[in-house]
């Protein structure tokens, strides 16, 4: 809301600058966005752009900042007396207003003027409106709009003329009418929506605009002011379906003060008496059953003390209190010391109903900057994180031990992504959680997978020149489940390999591949402590059929690592191949094994042999360090595989596997003629099971 | 053998390895001459073994002058030695210099996201105070994320165009909108006292530009306990900004609006470039807005069933996105999703 100081001044007297103004409005609860200063030299203002928090519709008027200001200036305002100046004609003659739906229009007032002249407003009416940007159209539209920018409450002016018949009808919108509304653009009602109707169909959109068939012209004679008070749900409600918002709806949609209807309808009626020359009929038609009791909430000083962590006294509570205008009376014994005051509450403040609200105020007049800073009780308490918040945190500096760089997608995808993958119809990365109202289709769906987020990542930096990526993200996944309101999330570690280093004086150009790919999950797992996991061929789009392999520990898959398959790599128009993998967090916590025991450190020398078998192509490396492992048995420190070789002279068919093997005794030097034993029994073995041969 | 022939077969030896060891230029050399002047078949050891010819008055004046003589050459050796290492080494040193304006090779290590850092850091800060970390689910229902914060269907706050929504769930089933909604499930599991912090992506109907982004992330906190107060609230976030931005700040309270607190606050951080005066940096504010806070709204804490008369709380949400541009002068929110790894080298 705009705000002018000029304007401001009219209702209290405000001493100070426009910037010191501003703080002490923000540091009691109107944040203020901006300053500007406009006008001409001796005609200079101020206008201040504020933020009006919803629940405090009262500010939304000069009155109200008033208030504020000298609650907090510690001055008195001055409200415009209002003088009612009528002609003795009773205004019960001219028109009668049948209220139908008292819900939604809980007071209904109005007043005629008649023989008035449309013209200009004078200029210090239009000054004041343009300086807060609200054009000038006739002075009786300018004066209710004023009015309404003065005291927060809305009115509306019908050229009662124009009206048929001479009865208007508060009621809600019969299916399928329209109206034309002064925008100028025709709309479909419906019930849910109040109206103002007269004898041929609605004139009005209660509380959010005028319809262009009574509007005030240059011809205009005689006005229906209006002066009314909506259910704000109901103007919420109409003026979103409608897509219309107008500075009357934003009043009412927050809760206009129904005390407040009749002053603001005088004001506005001698102000058209003054400057539109009218006659004010005699009387108010004002459809108002109950007078609202006034409220009244009893705060304990106790309360209002443990909440802030004060130690005010009731006096100091009570006069916080009475600057804001709110009656305080003290319930308790003079000399009490912590007492219970009641406290009237005025109807402008719609916002206040329950105890907090009013400790609020008095935190809020009493200065925030005033309450002391202090620590919760500690309770012996201690932050600590969980294990597995612990594990979360500790795969993701592995991850990025291995040489990954962290990276953080959107959480959503599209269709097409998984379709250019190739994702089978009946994988779970087809099955999607959709979003109802999607920015665009890109963002349409919850994302299923990690992968395409990183493919995305890999575009991004392809396109700038940057094709060697080693990338991972740790994130949620979305599944929909039947029988389940809420989809399954599941967290994710996946991670993408791509491109090839930069040449390097004394270092060779690598590419990524899928070696490397499983190198990091194995190296993570290797730290985790995993050991009982192993990796099975795969297979299954997006990966490369030969180049794909599952995690599992017995059945419970923890993820896969594989290629990007060359298809689909093409048709992303990705320049290298990419390695992935995805690892399924929660099934990498259920492995992780208790903490370890120590096991003692051989002090003897290790015997290193080397050994080269052949064997068919088939057969799988794996299976050669199988076969090992089980005939070396405990004195087998370290197995390394350091030469694949096929070509001659092994013979075709066949490929030579090269390993080294080191050897350690726990409790002597080996000699020698001991491991060649044994590297004789594990060739014997390799022989039998797997029909190698050695190489020399 | 006469004493006279050892003696002036003593000298010779000694005369010949002395200059024999200081011709030897190399290590080598003078590994061999070693072997061949005072090894087991040398002259000299020869000399001492025949020493037994002598009789018995001649043979302590031999001995000693043999003795001597080895000294002296095993000194030689020594210092010789002593001078080619010296020389070896110094050869090496010089062969081995480096241009050490060659790029070192560098490990090839990761790199963590920019905001998983600064949730780290915000974490630690916390945990430091006795906070715990909980979690909640980011497809969310409504009753969580709106309904049971006091934000009722048509509420001015509850504003649908912000919010996303899951498709043939009707209203029910969003993707929530900030992290506030874990105080709802922690609270509805666990008693107090409660110290809690909730960090996680949000999600807004947003079209991503450089201040809106239709996912950011968030950090939430809580405490509930039978005599927290609004002063325990700004010490908490006193010492929290402090921690993040430096001691050499200030941190004010300005009274807000939210739904699920009372009273409520708006929190915000002297310009680090101006000390609070005003500059280019901060819009001429002098402070930057970096929390939302307030005391746990009485509903909300009706809400999960416990009594507002016994139990008081406090609550504060902060993004983590705005908190790193601050800290970093970042412009543009879009850069933390777009992940160009110069973006992400950068921290």
């Amino acid at each position: 809301m705009l705000l002018s100081l000029d304007w401001l001044q009219e209702y209290v007297d405000v001493d100070i600058g426009a910037e010191e103004l501003a703080d002490k409005m923000s540091l009691t609860g109107t944040e203020v966005e901006s300053i500007q200063r406009i006008g001409t030299p001796g005609q200079e203002d101020v206008v201040l752009h504020l933020e009006i928090t919803p629940n405090r519709p009262d500010c939304m008027g000069v009155i109200g900042m008033a208030r504020e200001t000298g609650a907090f200036l510690q001055k008195k305002i001055k409200k415009p007396m209002v003088r009612s100046r009528e002609i003795n004609v009773p205004v019960s003659q001219s028109v009668k207003v049948k209220v139908a739906d008292r819900e939604l229009c809980p007071r209904y007032a109005a007043r005629v003027l008649r023989n008035i002249k449309v013209s200009e407003s004078p200029d210090w009416m239009k000054k004041r409106l343009e300086a807060i940007g609200v054009r000038s159209v006739n002075n009786v539209v300018d004066i209710t709009n004023y009015v309404m920018l003065e005291s927060g409450q809305p009115l509306h002016a019908f050229d009662m003329d124009r009206l048929v018949g001479d009865a208007i009808e508060v009621r809600r919108a019969a299916p399928e009418e329209k109206i034309i509304a002064i925008d100028g653009i025709e709309r479909a009602l419906n019930s849910e929506m109040l109206v103002i109707a007269d004898g041929q169909g609605p004139v009005a959109i209660a509380g959010v605009m005028g319809g262009a068939n009574s509007e005030v012209s240059g011809e205009t004679k005689t006005i229906l002011l209006e002066s009314a008070n909506f259910d704000p749900t109901s103007v919420l409600k109409t003026s979103r379906q409608l897509g219309l918002i107008s500075e009357s709806s934003l009043r009412f949609e927050r809760g206009v003060d129904i005390g407040g209807t009749l002053w603001a309808l005088d004001r506005a009626a001698e102000l058209v008496r003054e400057l539109a020359s009218g006659e004010v009929l005699k009387g108010h038609i004002d459809v108002f059953q109950e007078p609202p009791k006034q409220r009244q909430i009893l705060l304990r000083s106790a309360r209002v003390n443990k909440i802030l962590g004060t130690e005010l006294t009731g006096e100091e509570i009570g006069d916080v209190l009475g600057r804001l205008g709110l009656g305080v009376s003290l319930q308790s014994p003079a000399q009490a010391s912590n007492p219970e005051l009641m406290i009237q509450i005025p109807s402008f403040r719609v916002d206040l109903e329950r105890e907090i609200d009013v400790i609020e105020e008095v935190a809020r007049l009493y200065g925030y900057d005033r309450i002391e800073a202090t620590l919760p009780a500690s309770r012996q308490r201690q932050g600590l994180l969980t294990r597995r918040q612990k594990s979360e945190g500790m795969i993701k500096e592995l991850l990025i031990a291995a040489g990954l760089w962290e990276t953080i997608n959107f959480s959503f995808l599209d269709d097409s992504e998984l379709d250019s993958l190739g994702y089978a119809k009946d994988s779970p990365e087809k099955r999607l959680v959709e979003l109802r109202n999607p920015i665009t289709s890109e963002q349409s769906k919850m994302r299923s997978s990690l992968i395409p987020g990183l493919i995305r990542t890999i575009n991004v930096n392809v396109a700038r020149s940057l094709s060697e990526l080693r990338i991972f993200e740790m994130g949620r996944v979305f599944h929909p489940e039947r029988g389940r309101t809420l989809p399954i999330e599941r967290l994710v570690a996946a991670g993408a390999l791509t491109g090839r280093t930069e040449r390097g004086l004394g270092r060779q150009e690598e590419s990524w591949d899928f070696f490397d790919a499983k190198g990091v999950v194995e190296f993570l797992l290797g730290r985790l402590g995993i050991e009982s996991a192993s990796f099975e061929r795969s297979q299954g789009l997006p990966y490369h059929e030969g180049r794909c392999a599952r995690v599992v520990i017995g059945e419970k898959i923890l993820g896969r690592v594989g290629e990007l398959h060359p298809e689909v790599q093409s048709k992303m128009e990705l320049p290298n191949r990419v390695a992935l993998f995805e690892l399924d967090i929660d099934a990498l916590i259920e492995a992780l094994p208790p903490t370890g025991s120590f096991a003692e450190l051989s002090r003897y020398p290790t015997v290193s042999v080397d050994l080269a078998v052949v064997v068919d192509e088939d057969v799988a490396s794996g299976k050669v360090e199988e076969v090992i492992r089980g005939q070396a048995g405990d004195l087998l420190e370290r197995l390394v595989i350091f030469d694949l070789y096929t070509g001659a002279p092994v013979p075709k068919g066949r490929k030579s596997l090269a390993y080294s093997l080191t050897f350690r005794a726990p409790d002597r030097t080996l000699d020698w003629a001991e491991v060649e034993t044994v590297r004789d029994e594990i060739v014997r073995e390799l022989e039998s099971k797997l029909q190698a041969g050695l190489r020399i | 053998m006469r004493a006279e022939d050892f003696l002036s077969a003593i000298k010779k030896i000694k005369a010949e390895a002395l200059a024999s060891i200081k011709d030897s230029g190399s290590p080598e050399e003078l590994a061999n001459m070693r072997h061949r002047f005072l090894g087991r078949k040398s002259e000299l050891t020869a000399i001492l073994r025949k020493l037994g010819e002598l009789s018995a008055d001649q043979r302590p004046g031999v001995g000693k002058e043999a003795n001597v003589a080895r000294e002296a050459v095993e000194e030689a050796f020594a210092k010789k030695q002593e001078g080619l290492d010296k020389g070896h080494l110094e050869k090496r040193l010089q062969e081995e210099a480096a241009d050490i304006t060659l790029p070192g090779r560098r490990p090839r290590v990761g790199r963590k996201h920019i905001l998983t850092r600064v949730v780290e850091e915000i974490i630690d800060i916390f945990l430091g105070l006795g906070f715990r970390i909980a979690e909640g689910p980011e497809v969310e229902l409504d009753y969580y994320n709106f309904e049971a914060l006091n934000i009722p269907k048509d509420h001015p706050a509850r504003s649908l165009q912000d919010t996303l929504y899951v498709a043939s769930n009707g209203d029910d089933v969003l993707l929530r909108t900030h992290t506030s909604p874990v105080q709802i499930r922690v609270m509805e599991e666990e008693q107090p006292p409660l110290h809690i912090i909730a960090p996680g992506k949000v999600y807004r109907r947003d079209v991503a530009d450089p201040t809106h982004s239709p996912m950011f992330h968030q950090v939430e906190g809580f405490a509930v306990d039978s005599d927290i107060s609004f002063g325990d609230l700004k010490g908490t976030l006193e010492c929290f900004v402090l921690n993040m931005f430096g001691e050499e700040r200030q941190v004010r309270f300005r009274p807000h609006y939210f739904a699920f607190t009372e009273p409520s606050a708006e929190v915000d951080v002297s310009c680090g470039h101006c000390d609070a005066r005003g500059c280019r940096a901060c819009g001429g504010k002098g402070w930057l807005e970096i929390l939302g806070a307030g005391m746990i709204d009485p509903n909300v804490l009706k809400e999960v069933g416990y009594d507002p008369e016994e139990h008081v709380g406090f609550a504060f949400g902060m993004g983590v996105e705005r908190i790193a541009m601050l800290k970093y002068g970042l412009k543009d929110l879009r850069l933390f999703f777009e992940n160009d790894l110069r973006f992400l080298e950068q921290f």
